[in-house]
């Protein structure tokens, strides 16, 4: 395995990949815990059917749930567009890594001169 | 005072707090694109970024209010939560999409600079901050006009029952009221063109939010109970709030801005705060049956509950309330809108 890695190009090529990763994760895990919760919504306290608003129709619920789930998909459509565009850039080494910010407070701390 | 009256109060705090706060930053975002207008593409573009870096600190900060609000409200008063929440559902769902795409916008428009994709953000952010000031005008009036509410404490209206004629003028008046702040606060926090057209944007909507609030000042009589809970003569606070409006003009012309600033403010939160004695102790009236309005008492969770967050609140608030105000502090400096300080 170390080998493997020690190869860079073969490193370079598997980490874009693994930026995906933390996000499978963290979905799998609310997945987890929300479908492992069924019947209740309140484990042993409420069950779903109880925790249903009497007054929105299931129609509604759909609507609304198909219409953020549209909204977050053009979201990650445009936040991926951002993600490769400076991905392919690539780091700016001209600029400091702090912006420079003209409304600052205070101005920053001086290294030490010695 | 019952840890229930307390709790009333402090929900109160947690929404005046949000309107004075994002009231300006409405404002703002729905001033965009008109005060940003140039001949010339790149000016536009530094005029536009120039207004949202006045907000670009504070907005989201100012909308946690919001959210404390809520969660204060889930966890206080739980049948208000779950009656306003399922009763306004479609309302709070486009009130909710709104907010979403408008503070994706603001961090996201000026990382590509195709026009089309700024474009496409500056139209979020526009629709992100008029129609949330539309919808929160609409919805508040409506707690106090009242809203078919059962015996059963379940909201028996549809999506239109709320836009009825108090409520359409409280959200106008919301709209033009948060336009007028945000001018006054675009004045406040810029220099240059940006600074002059936000002071002449001031001047023209002080008049037609006047018009409106006064409009819907009249309408509370007809529409609320406000005859029986504050009397002919409202009191102190409502005539305050019109007072300090009034005053406000003096001070635009004179392009003493953070006087108007200060004056709008009290004008906003004196109006809620007369809204919610209105209301007070009830939380939702019903249209149906002055019974069946939800009050402090018959909405609200147990007396542990409240006892906790009573604690945690106390700890919690005067925390939130410095590094609030700590960061107004340290971005209080105008923006002048060279590229170099523009960060949104």
């Amino acid at each position: 395995m170390a080998e493997l890695f020690d190869n860079r190009r073969f490193a370079w090529r598997i980490f874009p990949y693994t930026i995906a990763l933390p996000y499978l994760a963290n979905t799998s895990g609310w997945l987890m815990t929300e479908l492992g919760r069924a019947p209740w919504v309140v484990y042993g306290v409420m069950k779903i059917e109880d925790a249903i608003s009497p007054t929105v129709s299931g129609g509604m619920v759909l609507f609304t749930l198909i219409a953020f789930t549209l909204i977050y998909a053009s979201l990650m459509v445009a936040t991926i567009y951002l993600l490769r565009k400076y991905a392919i850039a690539g780091p700016s080494l001209s600029e400091p890594v702090e912006p420079a910010s003209s409304f600052d407070l205070m101005p920053a701390a001086q290294p030490a001169q010695d | 005072m019952d840890l229930n009256t307390l709790w009333f109060i402090l929900i109160a705090v947690l929404y005046i707090g949000f309107f004075v706060l994002e009231g300006f930053d409405f404002g703002v975002g729905m001033l965009l694109p008109f005060l940003s207008k140039h001949s010339d593409s790149e000016t536009q573009d530094r005029f536009r970024r120039t207004m949202i870096n006045t907000i670009g600190p504070h907005w989201d900060a100012n909308e946690v209010w919001l959210l404390t609000a809520g969660g204060a409200t889930f966890a206080a008063f739980p049948h208000w939560y779950a009656t306003m929440f399922s009763g306004f559902y479609f309302a709070l769902f486009l009130l909710l999409a709104a907010l979403i795409v408008r503070g994706v916008a603001f961090e996201f428009r000026s990382k590509d600079e195709n026009p089309k994709w700024r474009k496409l953000w500056d139209t979020c952010i526009f629709i992100g901050s008029a129609l949330p000031a539309l919808l929160l005008g609409v919805a508040f009036a409506n707690l106090v006009h009242g809203v078919p509410i059962n015996a059963e404490m379940h909201y028996t209206g549809t999506f239109f029952t709320l836009l009825n004629p108090y409520s359409i003028v409280a959200g106008l008046d919301t709209v033009l009221t948060f336009a007028l702040y945000g001018a006054i606060f675009l004045a406040l926090k810029t220099k240059g063109e940006v600074m002059e057209r936000a002071e002449k944007a001031a001047r023209r909507l002080w008049l037609p939010a006047l018009i409106v609030t006064m409009l819907l000042l009249v309408m509370t009589y007809f529409y609320t109970d406000i005859l029986t809970k504050l009397g002919v003569n409202p009191g102190v606070i409502p005539i305050t709030g019109v007072v300090a409006f009034l005053l406000s003009y003096y001070f635009i012309r004179r392009k003493q801005m953070g006087w108007a600033f200060i004056l709008v403010a009290i004008s906003i939160a004196f109006a809620f705060i007369s809204e919610f004695l209105i209301l007070f102790p009830r939380v939702m009236v019903s249209s149906l049956n002055p019974e069946w309005s939800l009050t402090i008492y018959n909405a609200s969770s147990s007396p542990y509950t409240l006892r906790v967050m009573t604690i945690i609140a106390i700890i919690f608030v005067p925390v939130v309330l410095a590094y609030q105000g700590w960061s107004y502090w340290v971005f209080r400096r105008r923006i002048s809108g060279s590229p170099e300080e523009l960060t949104y």
